[in-house]
């Protein structure tokens, strides 16, 4: 659905004095049906990347052409379902009227958009928000509101920057339950977040983006398996302490303040292989579980120290 | 591609509890004024050359009021991000909302118009009144309009220009001479002396000179937003 061949953006001051590099040389094709997660620390291109894929800049070298168009032609041919990491709608409109406003500009059907702003307002718990107007709802509140107004029309893109930004854990929860209800094979959303943790929950693939350029493309889902070397860490719990322990994982350090706990790391095989092996030297292994998630290991091996 | 019609509503209440009532006031305001003044007697020409100069001003102030911000609005608070991820073509959204100003413009414009046109018994209303006002709303509505594109006081900008041209006038009526740089700002700056609603239409080289500032300044604006950035940065 999106194509991006060798694309890059250079911010360069008014009189031209600055250049700051924001993408450097991205090619990668996003296709329908996908969950694509954006991650990378701040000023990695993330939002660069979106503004350029709804045409709101325009690429310095390199194309991005989405089904074969411009991006510009594409969104106001089609539109996107798409949520600003910084939400900025018009302080004095209510925020009922603020939806049938973005419904009728998102082409639903005269008669359908009453039916389609309560289902929008009862989704998002907005109801009993309706008659405030938007200057007066709290951050959670306004974020919501921003979820309801991307989610207005029913688009095959959708581009969710920050959704979770201001959300308390139960709408964060509800926004997972949301994107899953969303997935189509007609559809591609993407997501840009520095939540790992809902990036490995809901996307199928995550691009790593660091400096500009994409670090890499990690598989996500419970059965991926990390990137070869990469460094994962898992904290291993004992019966009690075992002599074989120093040898088959040498780096392995005790955890403070538990007793025969240890974070161990290595590549995903080697640590297989030291489980394996302290079991068969007669060790009692109460626990083995990943100190932080497959993304997280990725995104450090990534981005190392600048994370 | 064509205009968001279905928005057009929303964009008349906009207009209507925005600017619309300071509009109201100033037309209102205008024709309580000119309904005021002697029409008989030694001063009665100058006064109803005084009240066609009140609706001229009156018109221009209606124009700013209605036109102020009509792009630079939504830009200063980074709406545009939202609005135009719809499916929405920014120079249709924007020219869609100028049309529905000048309508604004040319109602409070004729209240004023048709209060004169009673005082002293002139047929000042009709055709030809339209078509003046649209050629004043053209130049002046279109100057605010492609500034309003490219910085945020573009009304005032505007206001600060036509002071500035009418100070000009002044001092030349006083014999003051122009020089070369004021005859090539004159010819930047709106043909104003083209555009009294009292007067005729203007014909010839001077109906051209007024058309062609006005649609400079309109495709201007609508090129601006065809072809610039929606965004400045990453964020903005």
């Amino acid at each position: 659905m999106i194509e991006l061949q060798g694309l890059s953006k250079t911010y360069r001051s008014l009189l031209g004095g600055r250049v700051v590099p924001a993408l450097d040389d991205l090619t990668l094709t996003l296709a329908r049906g996908e969950v694509v997660g954006v991650a990378g620390p701040n000023g990695a291109g993330k939002t660069t990347l979106i503004s350029l894929l709804l045409g709101y800049l325009f690429p310095t070298r390199g194309t991005l052409l989405v089904e074969g168009a411009p991006p510009r032609t594409w969104v106001e041919r089609h539109g996107v379902g798409y949520l600003a990491e910084l939400v900025a709608i018009p302080g004095h409109w209510a925020v009922d009227a603020a939806l049938r406003r973005y419904a009728v500009l998102a082409q639903v059907p005269a008669q359908r958009v009453p039916e389609r702003v309560e289902a929008l307002l009862r989704d998002f718990g907005l109801a009993d928000q309706r008659t405030k107007r938007v200057r007066e709802l709290s951050k959670g509140n306004l974020q919501r509101l921003g979820l309801a107004q991307a989610l207005a029309g029913d688009n095959d893109l959708v581009v969710l920057d920050e959704p979770t930004h201001g959300l308390d854990p139960l709408w964060t929860q509800r926004f997972r339950d949301t994107v899953r209800d969303l997935r189509r094979p007609s559809r591609l959303i993407l997501i840009a977040s520095h939540n790992l943790d809902e990036l490995e929950r809901l996307a199928d693939r995550v691009l790593i983006l660091h400096l500009g350029r994409v670090e890499r493309i990690v598989a996500a889902g419970a059965g991926a398996m990390p990137s070869a070397g990469v460094e994962v860490a898992y904290r291993l719990a004992l019966a009690a302490a075992h002599p074989a322990l120093a040898r088959v994982f040498p780096g392995a350090a005790p955890i403070e303040g538990r007793q025969a706990e240890w974070r161990v790391r290595g590549d995903l095989e080697a640590l297989n292989r030291g489980l394996a092996e302290l079991l068969s030297a007669g060790a009692v292994v109460t626990a083995f579980a990943p100190e932080e998630s497959r993304l997280e290991s990725e995104f450090r091996a990534a981005v190392g120290g600048d994370a | 591609m064509r205009l968001p019609t279905r928005y057009a509503g929303w964009m008349v209440r906009d207009l209507a509890f925005g600017p619309g009532l300071l509009m109201a006031v100033l037309a209102l305001l205008a024709a309580l004024l000119v309904s005021r003044v002697q029409v008989i007697g030694p001063l009665g020409d100058a006064a109803q050359a005084a009240s066609l100069a009140v609706l001229d001003w009156t018109a221009i102030a209606l124009t700013l009021l209605a036109t102020g911000g009509v792009v630079s609005a939504d830009f200063a608070i980074g709406h545009q991000r939202t609005l135009f991820a719809k499916p929405v073509s920014p120079p249709l959204y924007y020219l869609q909302r100028w049309l529905i100003a000048g309508v604004a413009v040319l109602i409070g414009s004729a209240v004023v118009a048709q209060t004169i046109a009673s005082r002293f018994g002139m047929a000042l209303l009709g055709p030809g009144f339209v078509a003046r006002l649209a050629l004043l709303y053209l130049v002046i509505g279109g100057l605010v309009f492609l500034l309003s594109t490219l910085i945020r006081g573009d009304w005032l900008a505007v206001a600060a220009l036509l002071a500035w041209q009418t100070l000009m006038g002044m001092a030349r009526s006083m014999g003051m001479e122009r020089g070369p740089i004021g005859t090539v700002l004159e010819l930047l700056l709106p043909p104003r002396h083209l555009l009294h609603l009292g007067d005729p239409l203007p014909d010839g080289a001077g109906l051209v000179q007024v058309v062609v500032y006005g649609a400079a300044a309109l495709l201007g604006a609508l090129a601006v937003l065809r072809w610039r950035p929606l965004a400045r940065g990453a964020r903005e």
